[in-house]
């Protein structure tokens, strides 16, 4: 286990108005910790668990994987963890973030970059996310992309990945009063722009300009 | 008069964790079809199917919802107008069963009081692959007063009888139309209260 620095532990009783940035070490790469150990144990031993990503964890189990992170200076023992409820630790810590980690108001932009169907112009996107977004993305993507290699005993190739983690990854900006059609329109464009992140070489991710 | 192909519409809505094969049971109920697939539902979709019941057509609206939390608010907005709404978990899947009274809660919340509730413990035909006793789905759905069957959406057992059972729930549930058809038998209904009979 690489050394992880953890950032200072939050004073905030309300943990749900949080961002990205409030979760990371005060030092390069900014990627919150909990991210790196969820995602180091679901690599070790859980990449070939089928549905991994799609299948729920036990809501109570995972509110109170996720609350002993936030909460407690000591880092929970992941090795007996059902791969469930990791994913849907790290599923409820992104959903609970004030924003996602592409920021809604980085949405249009990623629309056209993808509809440009330039790979550059969509890497560009992502450079210029404010750091921690940008590190997170790229390292998740990075895991994704493990993950999705063993999609012949997983079946989460990364289509599905990408259904199923859009609307936890990729922000939009909601403008009341939303209507039901608009809100899927929403989610088709969510899961199109996860699914192209997912199609770059990773090789893109791995820049030196990354972490 | 207008001529419907039907005569009643019932709205029902399939919940449950991610996984347990909702989509599945719907194809298997609408089209007759399986597939092993396994391919996430994005916000939600709907199937119609027309059924006879007690001389009624009925045309059944079926909206099959992503598992996925992420999605509840979207999926939750279809519960208000639900008559039925099926709750499934998998019997290969302790998790989707630890589940259900997150499920209840939601449907407590979100949709009409005398919505007819359905639980179906999905999977039935994976025998090595079972965590959940048949038992243990009996139980909770006593605990909670909602009806209840194991159904296997690839072997195709009780697939049809759970969306009928539902149906005739429903139907039952109504009060009963001035229509050209005779009483049907209603055996919960022991005590009349109200005298039916004479024109209206």
């Amino acid at each position: 286990m690489p050394c992880i620095p953890k950032a200072p532990l939050l004073q905030s009783p309300n943990r749900q108005k949080c961002i990205l940035i409030d979760y990371c070490s005060t030092s390069h790469p900014y990627i919150p910790s909990i991210i790196i150990h969820c995602t180091i144990a679901l690599e070790r031993e859980h990449l070939d668990r089928e549905g991994i990503y799609r299948i729920s964890g036990t809501v109570s189990a995972v509110t109170k994987l996720l609350n002993s992170f936030l909460s407690s200076r000591v880092i929970p023992d992941l090795s007996n963890v059902p791969t469930e409820n990791i994913t849907g630790c790290i599923k409820k810590f992104l959903k609970e973030l004030r924003d996602c980690v592409v920021p809604s108001t980085s949405f249009e932009q990623f629309i056209h970059a993808i509809e440009s169907n330039d790979e550059q112009q969509i890497i560009t996107c992502v450079f210029e996310l404010p750091a921690p977004n940008r590190d997170t993305l790229a390292y998740f993507i990075l895991h994704l992309q493990k993950v999705s290699q063993h999609s012949s005993t997983n079946k989460m190739p990364i289509e599905n990945l990408a259904r199923v983690l859009a609307p936890t990854i990729i922000g939009y900006s909601k403008r009341l009063p939303f209507k039901i059609a608009e809100e899927f329109t929403v989610n088709s464009n969510q899961t199109m722009i996860l699914h192209r992140l997912l199609k770059l070489p990773s090789v893109r991710f791995l820049d030196d300009s990354f972490f | 008069m207008a001529k419907k192909q039907y005569d009643l519409l019932f709205k029902l809505l399939l919940i449950g964790d991610s996984g347990v094969g909702k989509t599945c049971i719907l194809y298997r109920f609408s089209d007759d079809a399986f597939n092993t697939t396994f391919i996430s539902t994005i916000g939600i979709d709907f199937k119609i199917k027309t059924i006879e019941l007690k001389g009624k057509k009925i045309k059944l609206q079926i909206w099959d919802t992503a598992g996925q939390e992420r999605f509840h608010t979207i999926t939750t907005s279809y519960y208000r107008g639900a008559m039925g709404i099926m709750l499934v978990y998998d019997i290969t899947n302790a998790r989707s069963f630890e589940n259900i009274a997150k499920w209840l809660r939601n449907i407590d919340e979100h949709a009409s009081e005398d919505v007819v509730k359905m639980l179906l413990g999905n999977k039935c035909d994976m025998t090595d692959r079972r965590v959940i006793s048949k038992e243990r789905g009996e139980k909770i759905a006593i605990d909670h007063q909602i009806r209840f069957l194991e159904t296997s959406a690839k072997s195709n057992i009780n697939i049809d009888k759970a969306f009928y059972d539902l149906a005739e729930a429903i139907l039952d549930k109504m009060p009963s139309q001035s229509s050209t058809n005779s009483m049907s038998i209603r055996p919960v209904e022991q005590e009349s209260n109200k005298p039916q009979g004479g024109c209206c």
